[in-house]
């Protein structure tokens, strides 16, 4: 940890070079010291030496927990303590956690560099975890508002689409100024299916291998539950069909029986 | 046993107890062999161990003794793991069935869920020969895992026997934990609510950058028919009279 802190420390006493500075009284002399009139660079340079936003600056360390090797810290925020609160005070909370996420990932780039052990990684999981859910409860609020007065979600479609290869996806839609039967930048990036022979046989394979998969892993499942059933006859059936609900459980355990393996 | 034994002595860290997000352990656990550089020009792609090859131990997944467990390259079979209901918590009062203990009971001290394992305090235990700095020969005394209901089974509270247990609701439509035998409720015992940062949730210190309890529940929010950004922009008394132009969806 020690040599972590002395990183960090070093970083707030003593700046590198030319980039930022706290105190600028040497610099200042040397300008007067020149007499002339003050050009317009010397100006801008004078504007970037007075930086004197210390405490501003030292909002992206953790300087209560210098020398803390663990550091605890509350859970994340749930969508149902989220809902309860008005509009300005997410917009505040969301300025808040993202100030801690910046000072956390400071942390985490500082320790990387020391290559040293980061006091309790997981509290950048437990920020993130907030600020997706003040997120949703934004967008829901949102999607209120638009269903009541507009008809619509007011979010981004999202509809199945057919690309050339004859496959189906999903494809978020874009807002576009033309209507798309005159873009012909965007139809040409984004082809119609060929419908030819090539491609109707590229498709009855391409689903042949996919129906394989699917049925070699539910064989699979099948097989696995009958080893758990010859193991334990008496396992949870319960448990059983709700950890595999492609399986017949029962059915597996009847022939089983009358095979007279358990 | 010496004090400096008991302070380098690793905790064991059930993962419960750690009270970590469930995306930090994935995250600590996986081994990436190659990923994408993050841009448009890139297909998203990841290489990695999949998460089936894992085996679990006694060891924590975001512990070194995880991955020392679950060396790069190395093979792992396929685990039978039966699905089970949760009924063992740590603290709870259970009797061995199998072993040199049989017939013993104990208090839980360490749950792998993923392995249906349960560690009996002080039972069921390995005595390991091994030798300390000075080259003295010392015995470490390991508690081995038990499997849940096939090696040990909860204790009725009532005539203190082992039993069947099952979740059951109540007429206050409260899930507890009952006995088949007498019928009894077998309560939960208060160790098992324990994490890394409380003992009890009642007894959590408030950290300085928590949320006081008082501030978490409190309502502010009015109903409005305006959205989110349309409230803000009244607030800060930003205007905005431009219409957008129009566009099509595709």
């Amino acid at each position: 940890m020690s040599a972590l802190v002395r990183r960090m420390s070093a970083l707030l006493i003593q700046p590198k070079g030319s980039l930022l500075r706290f105190s600028a009284v040497a610099e200042k002399s040397d300008v007067k010291q020149s007499g002339d009139v003050e050009k317009k660079s010397d100006k801008t340079r004078r504007e970037k030496q007075n930086f004197t936003n210390v405490e501003g600056l030292k909002q992206f360390f953790d300087e209560d927990n210098f020398f803390e090797d663990r550091v605890r810290s509350g859970r994340s925020w749930n969508l149902d303590e989220l809902r309860i609160k008005s509009n300005s005070d997410l917009h505040k909370l969301w300025y808040v956690l993202l100030k801690e996420k910046n000072m956390l990932l400071t942390l985490q780039a500082a320790a990387k560099e020391a290559v040293e052990v980061m006091p309790n990684e997981e509290r950048i999981d437990r920020v993130e975890i907030s600020m997706e859910n003040l997120e949703l409860v934004v967008r829901e609020r949102n999607k209120a508002y638009f269903d009541l007065e507009v008809g619509e979600t007011g979010e981004q479609p999202v509809f199945v689409h057919t690309n050339w290869m004859g496959l189906q996806t999903l494809r978020v839609a874009t807002p576009h100024y033309l209507p798309q039967r005159y873009n012909k930048s965007f139809n040409e990036r984004h082809p119609l299916p060929f419908n030819d022979r090539n491609q109707s046989w590229f498709l009855n394979h391409y689903r042949e291998k996919r129906s394989a998969l699917k049925r070699r892993e539910s064989n699979r499942a099948t097989r696995h539950v009958c080893r758990l059933l010859r193991r334990n006859p008496n396992a949870d059936i319960d448990a059983l069909r709700e950890r595999y609900p492609t399986v017949d459980v029962d059915a597996e355990k009847a022939r089983l029986h009358y095979k007279g393996e358990i | 046993m010496r004090l400096t034994r008991v302070l380098f002595a690793t905790p064991k860290l059930p993962k419960s107890w750690s009270n970590f997000p469930e995306r930090y352990i994935k995250r600590s656990m996986e081994e990436i062999e190659y990923k994408t550089p993050v841009g448009r020009q890139y297909r998203r792609a990841v290489i990695k161990r999949p998460d089936s090859d894992f085996v679990y131990g006694l060891d924590r997944p975001w512990t070194d003794g995880f991955k020392k467990f679950n060396e790069p390259g190395k093979l792992n079979r396929p685990q039978i793991i039966e699905p089970v209901p949760e009924l063992f918590f740590k603290g709870d009062r259970v009797q061995i069935l199998v072993g040199k203990d049989k017939g013993k009971q104990g208090i839980v001290n360490y749950i792998v869920k993923e392995r249906n394992w349960v560690c009996v305090s002080g039972l069921n235990c390995k005595h390991e020969i091994s030798k300390n700095f000075e080259g003295k020969k010392i015995v470490q005394v390991i508690e081995q895992p038990l499997v849940m209901f096939e090696q040990v089974a909860l204790v009725d509270p009532t005539d203190e026997r082992a039993c069947k247990a099952q979740w059951r609701y109540t007429e206050n439509n409260e899930r507890v934990r009952i006995s088949l035998r007498s019928g009894r409720e077998i309560p939960i015992p208060l160790t098992a609510e324990e994490t890394y940062d409380y003992k009890t949730r009642n007894t959590y210190k408030n950290q300085p950058k928590d949320t006081s309890a008082a501030d978490l529940v409190k309502i502010t929010f009015l109903p409005k028919l305006a959205t989110f950004e349309m409230d803000i922009m009244e607030e800060h008394g930003i205007k905005d009279d431009r219409i957008p132009a129009e566009f099509y969806w595709y």
